[in-house]
């Protein structure tokens, strides 16, 4: 009880670290989406439940400071936390490319999720194609860490 | 085991989507919003200690201090320029109208900006002032170069502003030459769009717009940006696209003006 209390101090800290380092740091106009990062890690080494709590606590902690609608980050990461345990499945082989894909494209996928629920229930935030090229740029940054995050 | 996982993904969608059903009528309610005055002080504190990386020479206290006194002048006389300029065309419409007039725009507070914010979207930055300083909710935030955007929250020490670019924001202008007026919107993308100008109405490339004060929210002749294209046209308006003058991705300082 004691170690598990202790691991999840620690994912808090690694978490609220994180969020502060997104929170400041910008390239231009684009937020970077550090974030899922250790959700990701998470969900891909320790299962769907770490994978979705961490997900969703990360989630609620960007909608609350964002000051906006209430749901597209709890979605998009905790979506996020749940896929990412797919991958430890055996029907994966883990490979360094396998990561750097899969990091990309759940990069890709929560920030469509965080648009398409902006779009649907507030505002549309942006053009499509300057969504694109946000969320290609920010999977991009993410992606070649998903090469390092091995099965294990 | 599979199970397990699409459960969760039911439970995470439905509750969600359930969530936003809900403020999509309503306003979003935040029940952590506390939590955001501790995290901003730790956002402050590594701004401070990176801007103190940056800049060695500047570490002196004294030259530091004055470096940020002069900064401060400089920002306030750009303006006092700027309103000279838009008060010399006002006077000489209202010399031909025979009537007197001067508006005047009071600084609440000059803030440095200390976050970009913690997603994309919305287009917000935030500020090291707050109620403290006197800041309100709704108050325009600008810099010499012009409107940067409006205060959304305020907290006692630091200050969300809703930036220009963003598409909730929108502002009324009036093109500086020929006083037509018009709502400026946020596009998303770091530019705007100007709408509600009539076909009648002549514009080109290059023009530019001041706030015209119409809206209540905004003093008026502030600059906010030029028209950098013309879209498109309806049967009735134009779709006009416009560069704003502040380059939000870069804004170090502010002020916030009532």
């Amino acid at each position: 009880m004691k170690e598990l209390l202790k691991k999840i101090g620690l994912w808090t800290g690694i978490i609220l670290v994180t969020l502060v380092i997104q929170t400041f740091f910008s390239i231009s106009l684009f937020k970077l989406n550090l974030t899922l990062l250790p959700v990701y890690y998470l969900g891909f080494k320790r299962g769907e439940i770490a994978g979705f709590s961490s997900g969703v606590f990360v989630g609620f902690l960007e909608d609350t400071l964002s000051g906006q609608l209430m749901g597209p980050s709890i979605l998009g990461k905790g979506l996020v936390g749940v896929l990412a345990s797919y991958l430890s499945d055996r029907f994966f082989i883990w490979v360094p490319m396998l990561g750097i894909v899969s990091v990309f494209l759940f990069t890709v996928l929560d920030e469509l999720i965080v648009y398409l629920s902006l779009t649907i229930f507030s505002n549309q935030p942006t053009g499509l194609k300057e969504f694109a090229f946000a969320a290609i740029l920010k999977g991009l940054i993410n992606s070649p860490i998903g090469g390092f995050i091995k099965r294990g | 085991m599979i199970n397990r996982r699409l459960l969760l993904i039911a439970v995470l969608v439905l509750t969600t989507l359930a969530l936003m059903v809900f403020q999509s009528s309503r306003k979003p309610f935040h029940p952590l919003s506390m939590i955001q005055r501790p995290l901003l002080e730790i956002v402050s504190l590594i701004d401070n200690l990176y801007k103190g990386v940056r800049y060695p020479l500047e570490s002196y206290t004294s030259l530091k201090h004055e470096n940020k006194k002069l900064k401060r002048e400089l920002e306030k006389l750009k303006i006092m320029v700027q309103e000279d300029r838009e008060i010399q065309l006002e006077n000489e419409r209202l010399k031909r109208l025979l009537k007197i007039k001067r508006g005047s725009k009071a600084v609440v507070a000059v803030a440095e900006v200390v976050s970009m914010g913690v997603r994309q979207w919305p287009a917000v930055i935030i500020i090291n002032k707050g109620a403290d300083d006197g800041i309100k909710k709704g108050m325009a935030v600008r810099t010499a170069d012009g409107l940067v955007g409006k205060v959304t929250e305020v907290m006692p020490g630091y200050s969300k502003v809703l930036l220009i670019t963003d598409p909730n924001f929108s502002v009324s202008v009036r093109i500086e030459d020929t006083r037509t007026e018009g709502i400026v919107a946020g596009k998303g993308n770091g530019r705007c769009l100007l709408k509600y100008v009539p076909r009648e109405e002549e514009v080109t490339r290059g023009q530019i717009l001041i706030t015209s004060g119409l809206d209540g929210v905004f003093p008026k002749g502030i600059p906010v940006g030029y028209i950098q294209k013309i879209a498109g046209a309806d049967e009735l308006f134009y779709t006009i696209e416009v560069m704003p003058f502040v380059k939000v991705g870069r804004l170090e300082e502010v002020m916030i003006i009532k």
